[in-house]
């Protein structure tokens, strides 16, 4: 279901549109508050109003995307087991890193959280020790599965119409070596990229043409983690 | 540049395993954690709920079974007549690790240090009752010392109250009974 459904690569370019078509319908780019005054509201935009909307034109042009199948075209998954120097200089650092070779070209990063249970507080299973009541454990604690972590991939998409080009960059950066782990070197500062790399990753990682890095709506496009940058 | 929260995490595990000095259980680890994060305000980015052995987030042994993937840590099963217990250890890419999050650990060496010297070696009851502690009194900051030997004796009634009383008395002495702004990073 995984692979074959859920992160089937064109289905999660239309999640890419969808959001996106989302943000252009809903007032103010977000659902209304599904509290006592915004329930009727909140309950408006079911899926028929939302695909009358797009058969009518509105949307922008993700929907017309969705509508003529010119959807965004994958160029880049991380690695489902990658080695323990990927892991550790971290999937969304590398899918960046690969983003900012694509300079000129709308850049979505997709990233997709591997996990069998999504176990948060409010919503862990837990269990009850027949007998003694007072022993609540959560699932985890019975079940190595319930705290799988298969690892986090991510994924790139551009336009159609820059795949191609978008492809051939990606294959020569990976084959030029520079998808090698981050530069280790001793005694560096700030950890793990010396100075003269870091400048290097900054001259390259320009935000697309176009796309305003701090405009909140284009998170989608700069994919981020609730981390805020140093 | 901004070090993943995953390989914080990882190099944290290594550390704290080096810094030991001896294997150590799954219940000492996510206590480590925990204190850590309340205690010291060193951003893991866990979010702990109150089980029947303190707090627990499962994310913890998640990171460890990556950690162990990996080769980062150690795990050996061990059985005994009551059950089984884990004693995990630093593995052959622990300093791996720590190389990819030099910067954190750099910058959290103080608090590593000290929780795994006044941790590591506690007994799981003695951790179980102090996080618990520690919790409830994040819970009710304005809580009185016989009001929290109360309130975790509800919880945990198989606690004496000249334990918890014990246990109270040293986390004040530490000073560790306030509570501390987790660093943003």
């Amino acid at each position: 279901m995984f692979k074959q459904v859920y992160f089937h690569k064109t289905r999660m370019a239309f999640d890419i549109h969808l959001q996106h078509v989302m943000t252009e319908l809903l007032p103010r780019g977000c659902f209304p508050p599904p509290d006592r005054e915004g329930l009727n509201e909140y309950l408006k935009w079911d899926d028929w109003r939302v695909l009358g909307l797009l058969a009518n034109g509105e949307g922008g042009q993700h929907a017309k995307r969705m509508l003529d199948r010119k959807q965004y075209r994958q160029v880049y998954r991380s690695k489902e087991k990658p080695p323990i120097e990927e892991v550790l200089e971290g999937e969304k650092a590398r899918a960046e890193r690969v983003a900012s070779q694509l300079v000129g070209m709308e850049v979505e990063i997709k990233p997709s959280q591997n996990r069998w249970y999504k176990q948060k507080e409010g919503s862990s299973i837990t269990i009850v020790n027949e007998e003694n009541p007072r022993d609540i454990q959560p699932l985890s604690e019975y079940s190595p599965i319930a705290s799988l972590n298969a690892g986090d991939q991510y994924f790139i998409y551009v336009k159609p119409e820059d795949a191609q080009r978008a492809r051939e960059i990606i294959r020569s950066f990976e084959e030029s070596g520079d998808m090698r782990s981050l530069n280790r070197e001793a005694g560096t500062s700030e950890g793990t990229i010396s100075n003269a790399n870091r400048e290097e990753i900054k001259a390259n990682k320009k935000p697309p043409a176009g796309i305003d890095a701090k405009d909140p709506q284009n998170e989608l496009i700069l994919a981020r983690k609730d981390i805020p940058s140093s | 540049m901004q070090t993943d929260i995953s390989t914080r995490r990882l190099g944290v595990f290594a550390k704290l395993a080096k810094l030991s000095g001896q294997a150590f259980g799954r219940t000492v680890l996510m206590k480590l954690c925990y204190f850590l994060q309340a205690l010291k305000g060193v951003p893991l980015n866990y979010e702990f709920s109150l089980y029947s052995y303190g707090p627990f987030d499962s994310d913890v042994l998640a990171d460890l079974q990556t950690a162990e993937e990996l080769q980062i840590l150690e795990s050996t099963v061990h059985h005994y007549s009551g059950g089984y217990g884990y004693s995990i250890s630093p593995g052959r890419n622990a300093q791996l690790a720590e190389q990819y999050a030099e910067s954190f650990l750099e910058k959290y060496q103080e608090p590593i240090q000290w929780a795994a010297s006044t941790f590591a070696r506690r007994s799981a009851a003695d951790l179980e009752l102090i996080s618990t502690l520690v919790f409830v009194t994040r819970e009710n900051p304005s809580v009185s010392d016989t009001g929290l030997n109360s309130l975790v004796r509800a919880i945990k009634p198989h606690f004496s109250i000249s334990e918890v009383k014990r246990q109270i008395d040293w986390l004040r002495s530490e000073g560790l009974l306030e509570a501390v702004d987790t660093e943003s990073c």
